[in-house]
């Protein structure tokens, strides 16, 4: 069996591989020239992550995630994987730059390095990620420009540049463009955990540790989960699919109960939903498995899986290598119902990945 | 005294309330310095609440709005519905649901909070002697919060502290809070932290972004009560207040296995962030936290609720039934009661909340 | 079990829900248009009153961009949890398996009858069938 990854994170080198793609006068204004070795901005251009782990957030000798052979070795070549899809890691939180044509800029430049760097390499097991300048007006463009590249599957939301849930309908033409194309949207933790966002990472209080801010990640993931299918996003784009990234194997249960039961008090709220949500959920929504929750027994994770049995066809395999929380699919497999371990490790993310590339050969 | 219905028997202990003040009533318990501050329909310089439809504009049960009177102003209602009709041997009264405790101004919260409880005493607690208190506190100023739990820690019928508003964008576990967890521990009541302290404006209602809906913000509602707990467990507080307990009012209780397996595999580097924290989050939870099982919601697609609880087990000493009168999503107990396993019925439906208030158990009726 | 005659139809306001007892049972009667609609006082979920519940068009929207509509279908929302429940079958509009006790009523030379023995719609007076 081959294993069909929905998360690898990719990240530069150091800057000056993006710049280059930034046209002069951006990559002047951001850099002195000849002013500091080697080249790099002066200005970075990624903000840096807003929590870090002390022990480093990326595994040791994965290369930052920035060497495509390293990671053929470490983990493709080693764990059997026929795909896997590539998204930005530092870079995520581009669209937030609070200049708004810069973030335009920066968020065009990193594909662009994607696209030379990972994708022009002749390994087809990888498919790429976009980002979107999701504070512009004409953010679709770019989601039409970059997404027409034949081996992008997605578009990656990125930091939550607009600080309202992804369900909102200024976020509706990335989705009408994704749509058309037939690209995956990957919404993940931490999308709403950057000071240069509106939203908030957590409930009550933003988190005040590395424990809490890890903890507490699944907050933004329900919102949003809630937010796409409340505002009628399936409804409208009825080929969507939303993959979550970042959030575990058992965030998503309690949410789409709750939802359910709720509707049946506020429908109202939303008349235009034709189905229950947890309809909507089952055939648009994708749970990536990492970080998967350690329990003191797999029986026990695997009876929690199986009180939900739709969840069989929703999650799917996702390492997020090289995340000091990565996880293998042997270790993935452990704690699923044995009956799942296929459709998890392999035929959920491929039915997930596979349309786009059946949309381009057609 | 018991429910018997088609032959299911059960000691019934309610411990979620909506008690409500007669303005007329209120006023002469706050000091006349404020009194022109309590306006007929809000406070002067009150606070915000988002403006979703209210389906029905009212969040009350139909029936359960007296002649005179908002719902739950009115005792002999009350008596008779809740009391009387349920059978329920003891209720603990907690506002509605608290909000004076919020208001922007800390220094009229404070007011407000002394008048709601002495004028709870009064008109409430100790005209039945099913109904019992929560001192509610003015959270913002945790100094003057601590002062009146001390002030009436010692009323027989007050049984908990209502810790609600959160003004200050803090999970309640953090220092700053402090001095409220220690007069709690030094009065030895536990606190009650009833959902919707987060919603004024001050603090995140939920994350991502305002959500769009009231069916969004229903479905979100436990995301604040979730961070206030992991605060608790992060910043060690039940490690320095051992002998506190609190109970979690109305945020669901579905979220627990995810939440406590994720903060159990964290303990390591907990420890390094927070060296007040030594144990294991969930031996500490299961210890020091109870939750109210209302609104208590079964899944709409295929889905086994119990198989989902029973992964992380004790669920049953931990579950404590509340109706949540008068509000439009209250329960009612025998719905709850037929639908738990019959080993957990008791303990949900009483005993559990005995415990946590200090009362002896209550008797299991005799069958008939 | 026979019909009983519970009134003129003048007497019934357009939504407005009167409630009768007729055999030990609390009926609610309500006229929309030139129908009368009986539904047992019980919703299905947790026992609530049903029939003080508002009586409305059943709303609905088309598409996620532009409003709500009102339509004809009249629906009874439940003071308690606000489900909606089809005046005509009683069947919860969130989820039809789930219904409300429905009662066979009509109006003959102005008058109103109700047959507590039947369910609405359904011709051979047989006992409903549980919610």
């Amino acid at each position: 069996m081959t294993v069909v990854d929905c998360a690898v994170r990719i990240n530069p080198p150091d800057d000056a591989d993006v710049a280059r793609h930034l046209p002069g006068g951006w990559r002047q204004f951001l850099s002195k020239p000849n002013a500091i070795a080697r080249g790099t901005s002066a200005t970075p251009l990624y903000q840096t992550r807003p929590f870090r782990h002390p022990d480093g957030d990326l595994l040791i000798d994965a290369g930052n995630g920035s060497d495509p052979r390293l990671l053929s070795q470490q983990h493709l070549d080693r764990h059997g994987v026929s795909r896997a899809l590539l998204l930005h890691d530092r870079a995520r939180l581009a669209a937030t730059n609070p200049t708004p044509r810069l973030s335009e800029a920066i968020v065009q430049a990193t594909n662009d390095w994607m696209t030379e760097r990972w994708l022009g390499g002749g390994d087809d097991r990888l498919l790429g990620s976009i980002l979107v300048p999701t504070q512009l007006p004409d953010a679709a463009a770019e989601v039409r420009r970059a997404g027409a590249h034949p081996r992008v599957a997605a578009v990656q939301m990125g930091g939550n540049a607009i600080g309202k849930p992804f369900g909102h309908p200024l976020y509706h033409g990335v989705y009408e463009a994704a749509h058309d194309l037939g690209l995956v949207v990957v919404i993940e933790a931490g999308c709403d955990a950057s000071v240069d966002t509106l939203s908030s990472h957590s409930a009550a209080s933003p988190p005040t540790s590395y424990t809490e801010y890890h903890v507490l990640a699944t907050q933004s993931l329900q919102t949003h989960m809630v937010s796409l299918i409340a505002q009628g996003v399936f409804e409208r784009f009825p080929r969507l699919r939303v993959l979550f990234i970042g959030g575990g194997l058992t965030w998503a249960t309690p949410q789409v109960w709750k939802l359910d039961a709720e509707y049946h008090s506020m429908r109202r709220d939303a008349p235009y939903l034709r189905r229950l949500p947890s309809e909507y959920f089952a055939e648009h929504v994708r749970v990536g498995t990492s970080p998967i929750e350690a329990t003191s027994s797999p029986h026990i994770m695997q009876r929690y899986l199986e009180a939900y049995p739709a969840l069989r066809q929703v999650l799917c395999y996702a390492s997020d290598f090289p995340s000091w929380f990565a996880s293998e699919p042997q270790a993935v497999a452990a704690t699923l119902p044995p009956t799942w371990v296929d459709d998890v490790l392999s035929k959920n993310g491929d039915a997930l990945l596979q349309r786009r590339e059946m949309e381009v050969t057609s | 005294m018991s429910v018997i219905a088609d032959e299911l028997v059960y000691a019934v202990v309610d411990c979620d309330v909506h008690h409500a003040y007669r303005r007329d009533d209120f006023l002469s318990y706050l000091p006349q310095q404020w009194q022109r501050f309590h306006l007929p329909d809000g406070f002067a310089g009150g606070f915000l609440v988002p403006q979703y439809p209210q389906p029905g504009n009212t969040n009350k049960r139909l029936d359960a709005i007296p002649e005179v009177g908002p719902a739950g102003s009115d005792y002999e209602l009350l008596k008779r519905q809740l009391l009387q009709e349920l059978g329920i041997e003891r209720a603990v009264l907690g506002f509605d649901v608290g909000f004076e405790s919020g208001v922007n101004n800390p220094h009229f919260a404070v007011a407000l909070c002394r008048a709601s409880n002495d004028w709870s005493i009064d008109h409430f607690l100790e005209v039945d002697e099913r109904l019992f208190g929560g001192i509610l506190i003015p959270t913002e100023l945790p100094a003057e919060a601590a002062a009146e739990i001390r002030r009436l820690a010692h009323h027989p019928k007050m049984v908990e502290i209502l810790m609600f508003a959160n003004n200050v964008g803090r999970g309640f576990g953090h220092p700053f809070y402090d001095p409220i967890w220690e007069a709690a521990a030094e009065v030895g009541l536990p606190i009650a932290i009833h959902v919707g302290g987060d919603i004024f404006g001050k603090s995140p209602a939920n994350a991502g972004g305002i959500a769009e809906s009231r069916l969004e913000l229903f479905a979100l509602f436990g995301q604040p009560g979730i961070t206030h707990l992991t605060t608790m467990l992060t910043q060690g507080v039940f490690e320095r207040f051992p002998n506190v307990r609190v109970l979690l009012v109305e945020h669901g209780f579905t979220w627990v296995p995810s939440l406590l397996w994720r903060l159990d595999e964290m303990l390591p580097l907990l420890r390094r962030e927070c060296p007040a924290v030594t144990r294991l989050p969930s031996e500490v939870f299961r210890e020091h936290v109870r939750l109210t099982c209302q609104p208590f919601q079964l899944p709409e697609a295929e889905g086994d609720l119990f198989g989902l609880l029973e992964s992380f087990g004790g669920m049953e000493d931990l579950l404590c039934f509340a109706t949540d009168y008068p509000h439009w999503d209250a329960d009612e107990p025998d719905f709850v009661a037929r639908r738990l396993p019959a080993a957990w019925r008791h303990k949900v439906m009483a005993a559990n909340s005995a415990a946590l208030f200090g009362w002896d158990a209550p008797a299991l009726p005799e069958s008939r | 079990m026979s019909r009983v005659d519970v009134g003129d139809i003048d007497d019934f306001q357009c939504g407005q829900m009167r409630l009768i007892e007729v055999n030990g049972r609390e009926i609610g009667l309500v006229r929309w248009g030139d129908e009368v609609y009986a539904m047992r006082n019980h919703c299905p979920h947790e026992g609530a009153p049903l029939c003080i519940g508002v009586v409305e068009g059943l709303v609905t929207q088309d598409t996620t961009d532009g409003a709500p509509s009102v339509s004809d279908r009249p629906v009874v929302c439940c003071p308690w949890h606000g489900w909606e429940f089809d005046l005509a079958d009683g069947r919860s509009i969130v989820n039809p398996r789930v219904r409300a006790k429905t009662f066979r009523a009509e109006v003959v030379e102005s008058r109103v009858f109700v047959d507590p023995g039947s369910r609405r719609g359904d011709h051979s007076g047989d006992a409903p069938a549980q919610a």
